[in-house]
């Protein structure tokens, strides 16, 4: 009984222990998948935006650029020296045919170049070596009017805009001030404490194609060579520089770490507080079982206590009986009432033994010769008076006379519980039927009435100890035990008490029981 | 972007330069007037550009200036107080008309106070007690930034200038001396000039010069914090006694004369036309472009004409863009002696500095290269350069700037960090005629009445005197 009652304690607590954890984890672990989702998604969008603005300001300063270079084209040297050193946003015009000669700066008089010019040759020497693309276009206009074109030379990126001259097909160019570029670049991002600003947790970087950081915003600073949550590449003329969102992830990670603590927490809290019951439970069960076993154990001793005394009622009161004078009616009948009470209550108490013995698996079963129809008829003898002043008919069909080894006893009880029953649930079917059966080592009785009968469903559950078909107070007084003894010791008996379920009217209750054939 | 101004003066001086009320004083002079005959001939072409008087400071220039002040952590302490307390005394400097914008950085960057009329002074100097060290050093982003709110109120009738303090190298964003140069070149054409104030002898010297020189700004070099609040009043001095801005100095040489090279600044030379650009001319004080120039060779009392000299700018006192012209000539002369007597000694003066400050810089870059003794050795020769033409031109500037030398060479081999960045900043202060008041060298001020030797025919040459002393 204990360790079952252990496992299912254990079964109570860590099933659904184990489903919280499981499902807890689940949830959890998907929160975290979709708040990583969401939140790269958020960063994403602020350098989406941050690279359209960008790209707004470079388209802006485009447009200045290129209406500058178209005006560049129809002007004298000089006014194109003038715009090299006067635009703030052009460090040095100059012209090339369709075929790379150079119009202008000169190359043909090196001596009239400005410093300014000499420095553009410098820097861009290796460029035009190179033969830059120019969009592979012609006069007649085919191929790409104009564009960017970037090179590398000494201390990082220079960026060059063209246009080509439809009606030429010279390429008029421009050398942009890159410092000027980026300079405003990083002017147009926010800066600290702006309404623009990042939150304290998070920052942006710009990198230049070199990675080397040109710009910061938000307050958090990641540690170095810290990978960046997400990251977004700029577009031309500016390819190769790229944004970096950077998160502080531990303030996640803690609301992560927290709503996993929390979720331990609760685990915990569920596991405690089903121990807790189950214990209580436990105990409750323990309590009530001990105080049923007190029961069960006061009653016994009662019972037995009773059975002396009750004893020398019964025999005195069947000597008052016998030496009464037979005139005396009066004082008979009351002696009568004195010995059939008492037998009832030897019945009872005798039923009570029974079934405490059972309960303590105490009941045995003690075997000797006799017959079978000698145990009914006596019986039946018991009940006899009590069944004809009802009115009852009376059908004994006796087939086991012959002798074998049962319990007589405990046969006896069976019967009296089973005649008892008629006589207390059926009184107005008027009718006691038994018949027995010898065959073999199967001994076969049936006993029963025309009264109400048993109500379908319920054949196996009169048989459960304390439960009756009726507790209504009008009917019949009873304990609730009769049946299952009676159950109990055929089964003891090798055999047992069933409903016969083939019954037209009243019940049929059949006793099998084994016996040893002498 | 400039803007033009309507109204045009033209103003045609005679060669001697002198001036009308309200107008920027031009005086154009070669050194040697008498050239010898029969060879080629060698001079300087001087252009010197005074800015006039202002009647009182109620009729001063309004200004539109950007404070860009380092906040990283190498400022903390003192220097940041300080940092402060300038700020502080030079907004209490400035009137209701002026436009003031407060940028300050460390990793990242912020306007303290965006670009706006200095009508609530208490507000902004609140602000400015804010401002706590911490963090690396974003300095291009936060001259971006403040040139960026200069562009908010960006004019050519007020003085544009971002004023950069900073302590520490540049270490987020470009960080090199030519990356910064481009940055200046580009905002001057614009208009808006740098202004550079390293504090202390953690800054990049060659950084600082070179943003400020590009844009035509002052550098000052302020070793011990302290100083700060003074150099902040003495360049906000300079800022309010602008009298002129956007000076283009045209330089025509007529057929046969050679432009050889600008000592000090730089110059667009195209064949005969040099043109070169000064951003500022400041009230009284004398700002002068030297031009080498090759004459051929010419016959005993002929006169060739040399160059015509054009400058427009715009008089900040008139609101009108002005211009000047002058031309002028050479003679020759048989007698080698009479085209040394004749020379001028103001030219003469110039070109010595200008041709000593080069030989500086030079010794600086040996003794960045590790060659000590070399730099030691240049040092000396400069200063006897230096004391011969003082001597000869009785010039207290050059007697100055040779003891200046002599002291440079005795500690080049000492205290090299210290030394460096003051030698870069008396040689910025020479090029680009900075207030000598804004250095910390203990230079005297120049004198205008100075006689003047001749700087030799080349940089290279061992300096000789071309004439002997009155």
């Amino acid at each position: 009984m204990k360790p079952r009652l252990l496992l299912i304690f254990l079964t109570i607590v860590l099933v659904p222990a184990g489903l919280i954890t499981w499902l807890g984890l689940r949830v959890s672990e998907e929160e975290q998948h979709r708040e990583r989702r969401q939140l790269r998604a958020l960063m994403t969008d602020a350098l989406v935006n941050t690279r359209t603005g960008i790209d707004r300001l470079v388209q802006d300063r485009a447009q200045h650029i290129f209406s500058i270079i178209e005006q560049a084209a129809v002007v004298s040297d000089e006014e194109r020296q003038t715009i090299s050193r006067t635009n703030p946003w052009i460090r040095q015009i100059f012209v090339v045919t369709a075929r790379g000669e150079f119009l202008f700066p000169n190359v043909d008089e090196v001596a009239r170049l400005t410093r300014r010019e000499r420095d553009f040759f410098e820097r861009s020497q290796a460029m035009w070596e190179s033969g830059p693309d120019f969009g592979n276009g012609d006069e007649k206009g085919r191929g790409q009017s104009r564009g960017w074109h970037t090179w590398y030379w000494n201390d990082g990126l220079h960026i060059l805009a063209w246009s080509r001259n439809l009606k030429t097909g010279h390429i008029v160019g421009a050398e942009i001030e890159r410092m000027r570029l980026l300079s405003d670049v990083l002017a147009s991002l926010p800066s600290q404490g702006t309404d623009d600003d990042l939150p304290e947790q998070a920052r942006i970087q710009l990198r230049d194609v070199s990675g080397r950081l040109l710009y910061a915003w938000g307050g958090f600073e990641p540690a170095e060579n810290s990978e960046p949550m997400t990251e977004l590449k700029l577009n031309e003329p500016l390819a190769g520089w790229r944004l970096e969102y950077f998160s502080n992830l531990s303030i996640y990670r803690d609301a992560g770490t927290s709503s996993f603590a929390s979720f331990a927490w609760t685990l915990a809290l569920t596991i405690v507080a089903s121990l807790v019951l189950a214990a209580y439970f436990y105990r409750e069960y323990c309590r009530e079982m001990h105080e049923a076993g007190q029961r069960v154990t006061f009653v016994n001793q009662v019972s037995h206590e009773l059975k002396t005394p009750l004893t020398n009622i019964r025999m005195y009161a069947e000597m008052l009986e016998a030496r009464m004078d037979p005139e005396d009616q009066e004082t008979r009948r009351s002696v009568e009432v004195i010995v059939d009470e008492s037998q009832r209550l030897s019945r009872l108490i005798s039923n009570v033994l029974t079934f405490s013995r059972a309960r303590q698996d105490k009941l045995e079963i003690r075997k000797k010769a006799g017959v079978v129809d000698e145990v009914i008829a006596n019986a039946v003898e018991h009940f006899r008076p009590g069944l004809e002043k009802l009115g009852f008919e009376i059908e004994l069909e006796g087939g086991a006379s012959g002798k074998c080894g049962f319990d007589p006893d405990a046969l006896e009880q069976i019967l009296i519980n089973l005649i008892s029953n008629v006589e207390k649930y059926a009184p107005e079917g008027k009718f006691l039927g038994i018949r027995s059966t010898l065959k073999g080592a199967e001994c076969r009785i049936e006993v029963c009435d025309r009264g109400s009968g048993i109500p379908a469903g319920q054949n196996e559950w009169v048989f459960q100890p304390f439960e009756r078909l009726s507790d209504k107070l009008s009917d019949a007084a009873g304990t609730g035990i009769g049946l299952n003894i009676a159950r109990n010791l055929a089964r003891m008996h090798g055999g047992d008490v069933v409903v016969k379920t083939e019954q037209e009217a009243g019940a049929c209750f059949v006793v099998t029981i084994t016996v040893d054939p002498l | 972007m400039m803007k033009r101004i309507t109204t045009s003066l033209v103003a045609l001086l005679a060669l001697s330069g002198i001036s009308e009320a309200r107008q920027v004083q031009m005086d154009v002079a070669l050194a040697n007037p008498f050239l010898e005959a029969g060879k080629k001939n060698t001079t300087y072409l001087k252009v010197g550009l005074t800015g006039f008087e202002m009647a009182d400071d109620q009729e001063r220039t309004p200004v539109n200036v950007a404070l860009v002040i380092d906040k990283s952590s190498s400022m903390g302490g003192e220097k940041i107080a300080q940092a402060r307390n300038a700020a502080k005394m030079a907004i209490e400097r400035l009137r209701e008309d002026d436009i003031v914008s407060i940028v300050t950085y460390d990793s990242n960057v912020q306007v303290l106070v965006p670009a706006t009329k200095l009508t609530d002074k208490a507000e902004v100097l609140r602000r400015i007690d804010e401002i706590q060290a911490g963090g690396s050093t974003a300095l291009f982003a936060g001259v971006s930034k403040g040139a960026a709110e200069l562009r908010k109120f960006l004019a050519n009738d007020r003085v544009n200038r971002v004023i950069l303090l900073s302590d520490g190298q540049a270490n987020v964003g470009p960080k090199s001396p030519g990356e910064l140069g481009e940055l200046g070149e580009s905002l001057v054409k614009e208009g808006i000039s740098v202004s550079t104030i390293g504090l202390g002898l953690g800054y990049n010297e060659d950084l600082m010069v070179k943003l400020a020189f590009k844009s035509d700004g002052n550098h000052i070099f302020v070793e011990d914090e302290d100083q700060l609040v003074g150099i902040f009043d003495e360049e906000f001095g300079d800022i309010l006694s602008v009298v002129a801005q956007e000076v283009v100095v045209e330089i025509e040489c007529a057929p046969g004369i050679r432009p050889v090279r600008m000592l000090g600044r730089e110059a667009d030379i195209s064949g005969q036309r040099v043109i070169t650009m000064l951003n500022q001319i400041y009230s009284g004080q004398e700002k002068y472009i030297l031009l080498e120039v090759e004459v051929p060779v010419g016959r005993p009392d002929a006169t060739l004409q040399v160059a015509t000299v054009n400058v427009a700018y715009a008089n900040m006192s008139t609101q009108t863009t002005d211009e000047l012209a002058s031309t002028l000539g050479v003679r020759f002369t048989a007698s080698a002696e009479l085209a040394a007597s004749e020379a001028n000694e103001e030219v003469m003066e110039a070109s010595v500095l200008l041709i000593a400050t080069d030989r500086n810089k030079l010794a600086v870059k040996l003794r960045d290269e590790g060659k000590v003794k070399e730099a030691k050795v240049l040092l000396t020769e400069n200063a006897i350069y230096l004391e011969e033409n003082a001597q000869v031109l009785e010039s207290k500037q050059l007697a100055d700037y040779a003891v200046s030398n002599r002291d440079d060479a005795d500690n080049v081999d000492k205290d090299w960090g210290r030394q460096r960045k003051a030698m870069v900043q008396q040689g910025y202060t020479n090029t680009v005629q900075q207030k000598e008041s804004l250095s910390i060298g203990s230079l005297g001020k120049r004198r205008s009445d100075a006689t003047a030797p001749n700087p030799p025919a080349s940089k290279t040459d061992k300096p000789q005197l071309q004439k002997k002393s009155k």
